[in-house]
């Protein structure tokens, strides 16, 4: 059974080897010369002028939760969709089950106020 | 129930204490209103002197049978019934538990009405008189139980409910943390010897099972046994996979059960701390009934005993033992109660002695005079204790003869009965274990176990006198003002020392003395009575000897009275010189040999440490905190400090890696 | 034509009611609280949906075991089994649901916690449970254990105002999906090995000498023991019991292991009967768990975390029956879970009753003489410590010695030995509330809270079984449950 793996193993360690071989060749020819700009973001170019690890809201986490929640909805529609007709009374009931508690919950944050900003 | 005689009061018996305490438990669990103190006394003692007079009838019922099947019983339900193994909750009435349930319910009785004068301060000042009495009937309630099973589960059920009812008495003055520590330490010793008596229960169960008549219940039991008496088995390897014979192996788990329940080495250490609880306590459960309960295992297990002697053996050898080493430690004791305590352990050592001699007469009779005489010790300790205002140690009592007329007077005659003074209760069953012993050449090294029980009968008397002289005799080493309030106790308590007393002088000569001293036609009535019960290994006993060893005896027992006369009345200043001439020798002895400390050391300290130490620090904390966030995680926090504010200990990757080193063993051992 | 499958609703009707009585209580929570009238109206709505809904599913339970009909969703391709086995678990989970769901109602309003979402969740948690119980397919198994353990996730952290409870509920949540991932991991390689999810079919072809569906088999039981809080699976349990709300702490000490014990039990026998070596492993999980367990639980200071401990020591006693495999050990198991639900329902119920104004009372001290104060309280705490360390008269008692005569039937002597001796060492801490309530001065009380009727309720029904599964687990007609137990391990072996 694990015989079939061999192979793949091999690779494996081929392609770690191959990878820790580079990077150990960039540290042992490159040479080192170190100041104050090289250690800045931005190398060349502009000044930071304000720190990228700012706190934003966390609405934005909700919102973008929310999405992603009614967007798989909307994906197991599509194929629903398409073969509605052939599966007839027991799809529509079948699919009322998934979507009846989708909707139930989108009244909940609704009154919950999750949607206001 | 095959065959037997019904007895349908049966169940009375233990049901009236139980009705006291599930009454008293209402009353303060859901009226939360003590009852008035009279109500509790009339409900408590009511219900126990009913068991009594219930106990007298059934006895009488009992005797109306002819001697050979004297059996009542009464099955009221099926506790478990599904699969092989079934128990009934049923009732067994033969002399044996005859003789247990009138030792119960009789001496408890006295010991009820005694605690209405012992605990009066508790009711005055509302310190739970109503939840004394509570616990006290139901003690009583699994006492009666316990012997009047008809199975071993049962009989498991009330074992464990006079454990769990002694802790609590035990701790019963609660505000004190050391009572607290004492009853937990009974309770937890205990749970040690039950775990051999489960072990017992199943082996035997199983081996019976596999012959085809697999029960639990004493009649079925004796009947089956012989099937498997003669079985062997294989000891598994861990365990030296040595052939041992199972009657023997099953024996042996039981008398761990006894050993526990009835203080025998090595587990004695719980009794003498459990003095800590009010006296009467002392009385009816550590002296009279509950610590007795292991010798009534044996005796009634006796058909497995007989065919057992390598654990009748074990018994005997650790009875006479614990006989030897409770007698020396009590001598250095000055605490009252204490001596007692180790009195007793001295005395249930002599009892597992005959049982192991194969004398389960001698031992049960041995068990009901020790009932009436130590019973009657401790109240009457108790009695001293409550007039010299809870003072317990010895050495600060002396020349209370004048004050306490009849504590004193009945408190000598429990002192007598101990030591065997002629035609004195003790002295007729102190002989009978003398003589089967002597004559139990069955039992290796018997003549070793007659010496040894020889010289603790003269250890007795002596401790026991020098507790009487050290009491009432002598100058008084008390205060001029604690001399002045001394009074003797209130009458319920001066009457129940009296019947006793009349029953340790008296109930010797009544009940059951031998033929050889006292030539009527039916001597010997209570060995002849509870005879039919048991296996007892017997001999042709020549009058002569019996006359011989009892004289030898009471020379023994004299000349340790003789003494502590001479030490503690005539020269009182003896016993502080030889204590100093025996320096360490006697420190050892007044320090009980360390064994306590023994324990703490080599087992309890351990134990705690092995979890507070190793389990909870070492690989809870610290070896986690340091292996894995340490080595792994050290450089990830001080990168990401804003990550660890999630997981506040850091501790989450300590139990994921320890999650994944289990799955890896685990798919290792599986897989490969 | 698309083939329509046939639906047996009777089989997922308990699911279904659980989900619907989950909506409604969400919809009653909107409705209700929003208009900003008494709370205390709105706790009477909520309690008495989610109560009647459970209690239905009990009464549907205890009818599915007398008519012991065993319909499987789907007949041609079984997901679920409803036999008795399962209808047994089934009134086990929501009977401990229901009576954790009539706490809790009291407890939220002193903590001023007490919203609807709580009870959805828990109804919803119940629902997974009922779906992992009667699962007959690792798709089905699964599906239960992820729609049990998120919304307890949620409901660790429900006191969101209590750093502890946030911390329970982020460490049970990391915990349990790295346990999760591991189980659906082990799920996977079984199905590489036997191509196959359902039970029947993986016994078939499950072969103990292959290594890949070993790793599987072995990754689904690290996924159980984790469940069930085995060591070496258990560290979060402390932290998470300590943490979470006692009456989420209540609810899922008891149903969690229920339904995992439950399911682990249908999957040994019906899916991994040929594995043998896993009753060795077992054994070891549960001496472990004893050991462990019992020692760390001597040395706790809070009486939630020696709970944890002891749920820990509990699971290793569970483990022993479960490791002979035998009929008698799958009965014992069944029996030792009704014991356990009580026993420890029961102790939870009593520090629930003493919570006072957002103030718990989970310290050993908060106990000191409580016997004075609250003679009843007391009695019943007394009552389900003595059940826990496993006294003869009580429930537990009577479960330890169904273990122990399984596991000394199947030669199993030194797990009962361990048992017995662990079992000696666990009374010292299941003392220490007895003795601090009997035998320590009274401290000045905070606790004057009276009973409410609910509590009240819990508190007598838990007493009463433990008293009943103690004296006469089989002597009632209508409550032979010894006998239940035995006809369900029979319902096990016959699939």
């Amino acid at each position: 059974m694990l015989g079939e793996f061999v192979g793949i193993l091999l690779i494996l360690a081929l392609a770690l080897l191959i990878a820790a071989g580079f990077l150990a060749l960039h540290r042992v020819l490159s040479p080192k010369r170190e100041f104050a700009e090289k250690q800045e973001p931005f190398e060349c170019g502009e000044a930071q002028i304000a720190s990228p690890h700012q706190r934003f809201s966390v609405k934005f986490y909700l919102v973008a939760m929310l999405f992603v929640l009614f967007d798989v909805e909307a994906m197991f529609f599509y194929p629903w969709g398409a073969i509605f007709r052939d599966l007839g009374g027991y799809g529509l009931a079948v699919m009322a089950v998934f979507t009846v508690p989708l909707v139930l919950g989108l009244i909940y944050e609704w009154k919950k106020g999750a949607l206001e900003w | 129930m095959n065959g037997a005689n019904e007895y349908d009061l049966l169940h009375w018996i233990p049901a009236l204490p139980l009705a006291a305490a599930v009454i008293h438990g209402l009353c303060l669990g859901l009226w939360r209103q003590p009852l008035p103190r009279i109500a509790t006394i009339a409900l408590s003692c009511g219900a126990t002197g009913l068991a009594f007079v219930l106990s007298f009838f059934a006895l009488l019922a009992l005797t109306e049978l002819p001697a050979g099947s004297r059996v009542l019983q009464e099955g009221l339900f099926t506790w478990i019934g599904a699969g092989p193994f079934s128990a009934e909750v049923a009732f067994l009435l033969d002399p044996l538990s005859a003789v247990m349930i009138l030792i119960v319910s009789g001496v408890g009785f006295l010991i009820h009405v005694y605690s209405i004068g012992y605990m009066d301060a508790d009711a005055r000042e509302d310190k739970g008189f109503q939840r004394f009495f509570a616990y006290l009937n139901l003690f009583t309630f699994s006492m009666l139980v316990l012997v009047l099973a008809d199975n071993l589960l049962l009989m498991f059920l009330g074992w464990e409910g006079v454990g769990l009812c002694s802790y609590l008495l035990i701790g019963f003055w609660y505000s004190d943390e050391w009572n607290a520590y004492c009853g937990s330490k009974a309770f937890i010793v205990n749970r040690i010897g039950d775990f051999g008596f489960l072990v017992g229960m199943f082996l035997l169960f199983w081996a019976l099972q596999d012959v085809g008549s697999g029960s639990v219940a004493f009649l079925e039991l004796q009947t089956a046994f012989p099937l498997i008496a003669d079985q062997m088995v294989q000891l598994p390897g861990w365990l030296g996979g040595a052939q041992w014979k199972l009657a023997t192996l099953i024996g042996l788990c039981f008398f761990l059960g006894a050993a526990g329940k009835s203080a025998q080495l090595p587990l004695y250490v719980w009794l003498p701390d459990a003095m800590a609880g009010p006296t009467p306590v002392s009385a009816l459960i550590h002296a009279a009934t509950m610590v007795t309960a292991g010798v009534y295992l044996i005796c009634r297990m006796s058909f497995l005993y007989a065919a057992a002697p390598g654990a009748s053996a074990v018994i005997a050898w650790v009875g006479a033992l614990t006989a030897l080493f409770a007698a020396v430690v009590a001598i250095a004791q000055t605490d009252i109660k204490k001596v007692l305590a180790y009195s007793t352990v001295s005395q249930l050592g002599y009892m597992f002695l005959a049982a192991g001699c194969g004398a389960y007469g001698a031992a049960i009779w041995h068990l009901t005079t020790h009932a009436w005489f130590k019973a009657l010790l401790f109240l009457a300790a108790g009695s001293v204790i409550l007039a010299v205002h809870h003072e317990q140690d010895i050495d600060k009592m002396g020349g209370l003869h004048r004050f306490l007329v009849w504590t004193r007077l009945t408190f000598l005659a429990g002192v007598l009965a101990i030591a065997g003074a002629p035609y004195f209760s003790g002295f007729f069953s102190k002989d009978e274990i003398l003589l089967s012993v002597h004559l139990a050449d069955h039992v290796p090294g018997h003549a070793a176990l007659y010496w040894i029980a020889l010289f603790t009968a003269g250890l007795t008397a002596f401790y026991m006198f020098r507790l009487y002289f050290r009491i009432f005799f002598g100058e008084s080493r008390m205060t001029r003002d604690q001399q002045g309030s001394i009074q003797e106790s209130p009458r319920t308590v001066t009457i129940p020392l009296i019947v006793l007393a009349i029953l340790a002088v008296a109930g010797g000569v009544v009940f059951g003395p031998s033929e050889a001293f006292i030539p009527i036609e039916d001597a010997n009535s209570f060995g002849n009575f509870v005879a039919p019960v048991l296996a007892t290994v017997h001999h042709e006993v020549e009058r002569s000897l019996e006359w011989q060893l009892a004289a030898v005896a009471t020379l023994v027992a004299f000349l340790g009275a003789a003494l502590a006369y001479g030490l503690y009345v005539v020269r009182p200043a003896y016993p502080a010189k030889i204590r100093r001439l025996l320096g360490g020798v006697f420190r050892l002895v007044e320090g009980r040999f360390w064994i306590d400390e023994l324990y703490d050391r080599i087992l309890v300290q351990p134990l705690v440490k092995l979890s507070d130490r190793v389990l909870y620090r070492g690989l809870d904390a610290r070896l986690l905190d340091d292996m894995v966030i340490g080595g792994t995680a050290r450089g990830i926090r001080a990168a990401a400090a804003d990550m660890l504010k999630f997981a506040q200990s850091g501790l989450v990757q300590g139990y994921l890696f320890l999650m994944l080193v289990g799955t890896l063993a685990i798919i290792g051992y599986l897989a490969f | 034509m698309i083939p329509v499958p046939t639906l047996h609703i009777v089989a997922i009707l308990p699911v279904l009611l659980l989900a619907v009585g989950a909506f409604a209580v969400l919809l009653a929570e909107l409705f209700l609280s929003s208009r900003g009238t008494g709370k205390s109206g709105a706790g009477s709505v909520f309690v008495g949906v989610s109560g009647a809904t459970l209690l239905v599913v009990v009464v549907i339970a205890a009818q599915g075991f007398i008519s012991a009909g065993a319909p499987a969703f789907n007949p041609d391709h079984p997901m679920l089994h409803l036999d008795r086995f399962s209808y047994f678990a089934i009134g086990l989970v929501a009977g401990a649901a229901l009576l954790s769901c009539l706490l809790a109602n009291g407890y939220l309003q002193e903590l001023r916690i007490h919203h609807g979402e709580f009870y959805a969740l828990l109804l919803l948690s119940t629902a997974g449970m009922v779906l992992l119980v009667s699962a007959v397919d690792f798709l089905s198994v699964f599906l239960g254990i992820e729609l049990m353990s998120i919304p307890l996730y949620v409901l660790a952290g429900f006191d969101r105002g209590k750093p502890r409870s946030n911390e329970s509920a982020l460490k049970y949540f990391i915990a349990g999906s790295f346990a999760t991932a591991l189980l659906l991991y082990g799920m996977a390689l079984v199905y590489g090995a036997t191509g196959a999810t359902h039970f029947a079919a993986i016994a078939a072809r499950l072969d103990p000498d292959d290594s890949m569906a070993m790793a599987g088999v072995a990754l689904i039981l690290v996924g159980f023991a984790f469940k069930v809080s085995s060591v070496p699976f258990h560290q979060w349990t402390p932290d998470v019991y300590e943490g979470a709300p006692t009456a989420v702490t209540a609810f899922m000490s008891v149903t969690v292991k229920v339904a995992a014990f439950v399911a682990l039990l249908r999957i040994l026998a019906q899916a991994f009967g040929s594995a043998e070596a896993l009753g060795t492993v077992l054994a070891l999980l549960a001496a472990l768990s004893m050991l462990i367990g019992n020692l760390m639980a001597i040395i706790q200071d809070n009486v939630k975390r020696m709970l944890a401990w002891s749920a820990i020591a509990q699971a290793g006693y569970l483990l022993v029956p479960l490791s002979t495999g035998t009929p008698e050990g799958q009965a014992a198991v069944l029996f030792y879970l009704a014991v356990y639900v009580f026993g420890n329902l029961g102790a939870f119920a009593v520090m629930i009753a003493l919570t006072h104004r957002g103030q718990e009372a989970d310290r050993f001290e908060d106990f000191d003489g409580l016997a004075k104060f609250r003679p009843g309280l007391a009695a019943a705490m007394v009552l389900f410590m003595v059940s826990l360390a496993g006294i003869p008269g009580t429930a537990g008692f009577m479960g330890k010695l169904q273990i122990f005569f399984a596991a000394i039937r199947a030669d199993q002597l030194p797990l009962a030995i361990l048992m017995a001796l662990t079992s000696v060492v666990s009374v010292y801490y299941y003392l220490r509330l007895p003795i601090a309530m009997y035998m320590r001065p009274a401290r000045e009380h905070p606790h004057r809270k009276e009973l409410d009727f609910l509590e009240f309720t819990v508190l007598a029904t838990c007493a009463i079984f433990v008293l009943v599964l103690g004296l006469l687990p089989n002597t009632l007609d209508w409550l032979p449950v010894i006998d239940w137990t035995h006809q369900s391990a029979a319902a096990l072996a016959s699939k």
